[in-house]
């Protein structure tokens, strides 16, 4: 190839390379994401001293075709009401049922809520999903990538690697899915607050665009809404979560959407709301990080959990917008040169202000002032912790000793 | 891991993360797709980390490399844009401007290549990396990385026929 052409071949890689700007939660978020793919490879390393952990915390018995009602596990072990710094001693375990199988009955957690799935410790194996109707975990192939369970309704939303652009509605009594075709690729599923509609987060892999996925549990059609912005970037990965209210689903945008009204303003990095059912954007809330979920919303919609990097925190951070006065987006700077720690913060979605640190951002909202997290710092175990939006420990309830080799667990609040 | 960990981590994201999300969306050709490519390979790369950490850049590279000729793999071939929407240069053109028309109607070029082939030039391109480097980066042999990068450059012969002069007038002068 002649110098001319390699030089034009070169500049046009180059070209289409650009100069891109890190997402500010960049690192955030791969971490989160990193921690819950280290806790599957430990998951498989440390199944057998699980397993033997297991059989002192509870009996268990091996699943098995059971046509006789589950027992059901009412009620939690006695209260542990302790301080914020870590216990030394065990937790309690939650009550076992009359089988000794955690399968066999909700697994109840603090303040309330259940236990919803749970995927295998081994893979590939099968996802544990709570079946409302017949009060027991039941189980949705290993085939499927990806299981996200109704809380309310005996479905599971799933997708396939091979069907990247399907959806399908996985019906808990029959164990058949039904199939929903997108047209878009499907990058996550959220249920609503009432667990009776699916949000997915659709990409359009030719241009980029991203949609709101509407399907109501009981599977008409797929309802498209593409945002009526102009692309923007997100902060952390573009998936969607449901507020509370069930009406607006949030984004977090490292740019505000404007509408031509308001002209040009400083750019700004937040979570930018949208109406669930056409896309139009609603409100904007000085909100800086990255959303795990839709439990992450306290139920009246005012506080929000989040997770971002400290190195981001300066002037222009949440930290110290206390009067809700939003900086512009670039001004942070990182805290310490070099680096900066994966913090989770409770945020008030009205003024920015950061209200708490958490130990992890992947919580429940289990009440107006109680949230849920789940604590895998004690290798081989995994205790629900219930905490209170100042940070204070209410209850902590280790989980049946299988589950502390689970990849992915999800949990409802009742 | 402990907060170390996470400064080290958070410190190399922060260092070469504009770096490899240039190098994600060269592979992947848009910015969104580029920022999913990066997120991911991060994630894995944090998830090893203690073992990576000396020698995060490469592994990082060869997960992004890796995904995308995956992820490909996985959805099948996309359907080939028409060879009409490559613009036309200006016919008055400057060499200057003629470049420039040729370098935008390649760079569209390039995103009609299969991701594998794409990434043989990315590696090569932009990356620097030579033969042997490019077939480690992407697990393949030598002679499949040249056998993939002449097909590459033969497609983009045929989408822009300018492209097609330039070489071809170079190799009947020698």
């Amino acid at each position: 190839m002649s110098e001319r052409a390699d030089r034009l071949l070169r500049e046009a890689v180059r070209e289409l390379a650009g100069s891109p700007h890190q997402p500010p939660d960049l690192a955030a978020t791969a971490m989160v994401a990193g921690r819950r793919m280290r806790r599957r490879r430990q998951a498989v390393a440390m199944a057998a001293a699980a397993v033997a952990i297991g059989a002192i915390a509870a009996p268990y018995v091996w699943l098995r075709p059971d046509p006789r009602p589950p027992a059901l596990s009412v009620g939690g072990p006695p209260a542990a009401t302790t301080p914020a710094s870590p216990p030394t001693r065990m937790p309690p375990t939650p009550t076992p049922t009359a089988s000794g199988d955690w399968r066999d009955g909700p697994v109840e957690l603090p303040g309330g809520a259940l236990l919803l799935t749970a995927d295998s410790p081994r893979q590939p194996g099968p996802t544990w999903v709570y079946d409302s109707e017949r009060r027991r975990y039941v189980s949705v192939p290993a085939s499927y990538t990806s299981v996200r369970a109704s809380a309310r309704l005996p479905v599971a939303a799933v997708r396939r690697t091979d069907r990247p652009t399907e959806i399908g509605l996985y019906d808990l009594t029959t164990g058949k899915p039904q199939w929903f075709r997108t047209g878009s690729m499907v990058m996550a599923v959220e249920w609503s607050p009432d667990g009776r509609r699916l949000l997915a987060t659709l990409r359009d892999e030719e241009t980029g665009i991203y949609s709101i996925g509407l399907l109501t549990a009981d599977g008409a059609a797929v309802e498209y809404y593409p945002l009526k912005t102009r692309p923007t970037g997100c902060l952390g990965l573009c998936r969607f979560t449901w507020l509370p209210n069930g009406r607006e689903v949030a984004l977090p945008l490292t740019e505000r959407v404007f509408d031509s009204r308001e002209g040009n303003r400083p750019r700004q990095s937040g979570i930018q709301l949208f109406a669930a059912d056409d896309g139009m954007p609603t409100r904007f809330l000085p909100v800086e990080g990255a959303v795990a979920s839709s439990a992450a919303w306290s139920p009246d919609g005012s506080l929000v959990v989040v997770s971002r990097s400290s190195m981001w925190e300066d002037g222009g951070g949440p930290a110290a917008r206390a009067g809700g006065k939003p900086a512009a987006q670039g001004g942070g700077k990182p805290a310490a040169a070099g680096g900066g720690e994966l913090a989770a913060q409770v945020v008030s979605t009205s003024t920015g202000k950061v209200v708490r640190q958490l130990p992890s951002a992947d919580v429940t909202w289990v009440g107006t002032d109680l949230l849920l997290y789940l604590d895998t710092s004690r290798p081989g175990t995994l205790t629900a912790v219930l905490v209170d939006p100042a940070g204070v420990e209410r209850k902590r309830v280790e989980l049946p000793a299988e589950l502390a080799a689970s990849y992915e667990i999800t949990i409802a609040a009742r | 891991m402990g907060r170390a960990s996470e400064r080290e981590f958070t410190a190399f994201v922060h260092e070469r993360g504009d770096v490899l999300l240039r190098v994600a969306q060269a592979l992947a050709g848009d910015r969104y797709a580029a920022e999913d490519l990066l997120q991911n390979a991060l994630a894995k790369a944090y998830a090893r980390w203690p073992r990576i950490r000396g020698d995060a850049e490469p592994y990082v590279r060869q997960i992004l490399y890796h995904d995308q000729v995956s992820a490909w793999r996985r959805r099948g071939r996309r359907a080939e844009v028409p060879h009409a929407e490559v613009p036309e240069p200006a016919a008055t053109a400057t060499q200057h401007d003629h470049d420039t028309a040729v370098r935008m109607m390649l760079r569209d070029a390039l995103m009609m290549l299969p991701p594998r082939q794409r990434a043989v030039l990315v590696l090569r391109y932009l990356e620097d990396q030579t033969v042997e480097q490019t077939a480690a980066a992407l697990g393949c042999r030598p002679g499949t990385v040249a056998s993939q990068a002449s097909r590459a450059l033969s497609k983009l012969r045929e989408l822009v026929p300018e492209f097609a002069e330039l070489t071809e007038r170079t190799e009947a002068l020698r």
